[in-house]
């Protein structure tokens, strides 16, 4: 007898537990696949997060409605520790154990080969800002990037920096060994080569590098107008701008892919760092060439995370909201519908500003995201934001579009 | 002509303060491996505490530079000997198993790092501005004071080694740990003594090289190969052998980097470093 109200008791709290759960949802795992240790942590860590923070935005306005089914969104991040073989364990467990069809959130060009041999014949959607012109295309036709690459950027921002001191004759390019170096160092090359800027010297180096001074001494003999550091990290980029300053270099200074000014002007310090000019990063926080979204976007993640929100994480949540609200407009998840549907009905409206996927001449198939480029100096020691402008494929689908006076 | 003479004397400047760069580093290495006879592959994770320790004082709390190195000795030293009485103490000897504790030491360090100081870069504050030029070679002040001190470091090791009663213990035990003992040295004190000095120099190189550059969670991990490629070249165990190391490998970088690219310059030095070996398997200044 015992027994027997016991069970149905078990049985009855388990029908209570089960009635008791948010309307019968379902859950849709949204993978992350990136560094979130070591060095590369900081792009990966901001990729995360974006992911992070859109989900709970989503969840806290009740989830996803597909096909009147109710999906409750929920994150699953491993760490690849910006290794390929790590990434590429890490997307089967994501896509073969928990099954997930959407991992919105990679860093590190050579951890997105990896993952992308997991994710392209599983048909599962994956966003990164992964530079590398391999990583997008027919062969991987559900690869979005999050971020401008050096052919999104290089040639406006060299054009430019050469419309503003046309006495730039000579350039000399410092980017890491690696293939993102290698990405960001060729891009400016060929931007300053359409320019008839001649490079005089053409440096990559390895990561981990902190000493520039012997190979200084050698590239400021040749005395070049534009010293340009490409896809350079925060650290060693700082540590060249500064090393260059004390060699006696007082030339012009620019930085491709520089993510994080504040920490350039904290490391290298005010002097060396003053007049750099930058495109991948822009103060985000004032109102000039900004969105209120934008700046609001920020002012949360720092208030959330205590730490400076980097471009790369922000382009994951911007192309976080288009994904996910692609498949409400889609009614679908399956990643192939709501691709279609994400290239089929732009632009969209981001917390950039209009965005499209494009660039297909480069990559035969549109998939770069394209927004407002903002080119910003360091001056005075502030971040300041100079002009915008829109790549000619943006242009011609937003027109003559302008950020908000 | 004169392009080239100027070329020259800025890399015989930069391989002198790269070597002052490294050498503490080195030495504190050199100093665990002769003394324990172990391999603390962890050795870069206290030049990492060290940057940190002057994060914290100098940058944060604005404690005086120079106690701040002294803080950062005692007190990454004081974590040393703590870290070998409890961990590195039962592998005196056994350079196998040290090596795979200290890896783990790394992951956990470095990860501690991260989880207190966040991943991203920190700066201090240039403590010593200016930059000053001779003819058309410059370098700043800051790093001309960072070699001096590095230089003093070094001299002040010498004479504890070479002067005191504890230094002359440690140099019994670098000989014959067996001897020493039935000298009178006490083996555990000494050991600890000597780790915990070997952790305090490297983090007083975390302090000065901090302050030039920046402060990461993973500041370590490029000083500690450099720091094994010049105690290897200058003999394990051998401190004017790692002087000469850090001198030779400065030499290489240096005048490599002024007539060739930077991945080229990699590749020179280590066969360099090989064939050094080949020649000399003991190291430069090496025992038998």
């Amino acid at each position: 007898m015992r027994k027997k109200n016991l069970l149905i008791s078990i049985f009855l709290l388990a029908i209570g537990i089960f009635l008791s759960r948010e309307s019968f949802s379902e859950t849709l795992l949204i993978g992350v696949d990136a560094p979130l240790t070591g060095t590369a942590a900081s792009w990966g860590l901001g990729q995360m997060r974006s992911a992070e923070m859109r989900i709970d935005e989503y969840n806290a306005k009740g989830g996803l409605n597909i096909k009147g089914v109710n999906y409750k969104l929920e994150l699953v991040a491993y760490d690849n520790k910006a290794q390929a073989a790590e990434a590429t364990s890490v997307a089967k467990k994501l896509v073969y154990e928990k099954n997930v069809k959407f991992i919105l959130g990679a860093a590190a060009g050579a951890t997105c080969r990896g993952i992308q041999t997991v994710t392209g014949p599983s048909n599962v959607m994956l966003t990164m800002c992964c530079w590398g012109k391999e990583l997008l295309g027919k062969e991987v036709p559900l690869n979005f990037r999050s971020a401008h690459t050096p052919f999104e950027m290089a040639d406006a921002f060299m054009s430019s920096i050469k419309k503003t001191h046309p006495e730039i004759k000579t350039i000399a390019i410092f980017s890491p060994n690696d293939t993102s170096g290698w990405d960001g160092g060729k891009g400016a090359l060929r931007a300053a080569e359409k320019l008839g800027i001649n490079c005089i010297a053409e440096e990559y180096y390895e990561r981990d590098v902190t000493d520039f001074h012997a190979v200084l001494t050698r590239v400021l003999a040749k005395k070049p107008d534009l010293l340009e550091l490409a896809a350079s990290a925060m650290g060693a980029g700082s540590i060249i701008l500064k090393q260059a300053h004390e060699m006696g270099y007082r030339g012009y200074k620019s930085w491709l892919a520089n993510s994080m000014p504040y920490g350039v002007m904290k490391i290298a310090g005010a002097e060396p760092s003053e007049g750099l000019y930058q495109c991948a990063s822009w103060d985000y926080f004032s109102p000039k060439f900004t969105l209120p979204e934008l700046r609001e976007a920020h002012k949360k993640y720092k208030e959330r995370y205590g730490e400076e929100w980097d471009y790369f994480g922000s382009g994951n949540y911007a192309i976080s909201k288009i994904v996910i609200d692609s498949m409400v407009k889609a009614q679908s998840l399956d990643p192939v519908v709501v691709a279609e549907t994400m290239v089929a009905n732009q632009p969209y409206t981001t917390i950039f500003g209009p965005v499209i996927f494009g660039n297909a001449s480069v990559y035969g198939l549109p998939r770069a995201l394209m927004h407002p480029l903002v080119l910003s100096q360091i001056r005075g020691g502030k971040i300041v934001n100079i002009s915008f402008g829109l790549h000619p494929e943006l242009a011609k689908v937003v027109g003559d579009w302008k950020f908000p006076k | 002509m004169e392009d080239i003479t100027n070329i020259f004397f800025m890399c015989i400047v930069n391989a002198l303060m790269f070597a002052m760069f490294y050498v503490l580093v080195s030495l504190g290495l050199t100093l665990v491996y002769s003394i324990l006879d172990i391999v603390n592959f962890a050795h870069g994770e206290f030049y990492m505490f060290g940057g940190f320790t002057a994060y914290v004082l100098f940058s944060k709390l604005h404690v005086n530079y120079f106690l701040t190195l002294a803080a950062a000795f005692l007190v990454v030293g004081a974590f040393g000997v703590l870290i070998e009485k409890l961990i590195f103490k039962r592998f005196r000897g056994m350079i196998l198993q040290s090596f795979i504790v200290s890896l783990g030491l790394i992951w956990i360090f470095r990860e501690l790092a991260r989880y207190i100081f966040g991943h991203w870069e920190k700066e201090i504050p240039v403590v010593f501005k200016g930059i000053i030029t001779v003819g058309k070679i410059s370098f700043s002040v800051e790093r001309l004071v960072i070699t001096i001190i590095g230089f003093l470091l070094i001299t002040g090791l010498f004479l504890f080694i070479t002067k005191t009663k504890h230094g002359r213990a440690m140099r019994a035990l670098a000989q014959n740990p067996d001897a020493a003992a039935l000298q009178g040295v006490d083996i555990n004190f000494i050991s600890a003594l000597a780790f915990g000095i070997g952790c305090g120099l490297a983090s007083m190189g975390g302090v000065l090289v901090g302050s030039y550059l920046f402060v990461s969670p993973t500041m370590g991990a490029h000083v500690i190969m450099k720091a094994f490629i010049i105690i290897i070249l200058g003999g394990l165990g051998s401190i004017p052998g790692c002087l000469l190391g850090s001198l030779t490998l400065g030499l290489v970088d240096s005048f490599g980097c002024a007539f060739f690219k930077v991945p080229l310059v990699e590749f020179i030095t280590y066969i360099v470093i090989f064939v050094l070996l080949v020649v000399r398997p003991r190291g430069l200044m090496g025992h038998e």
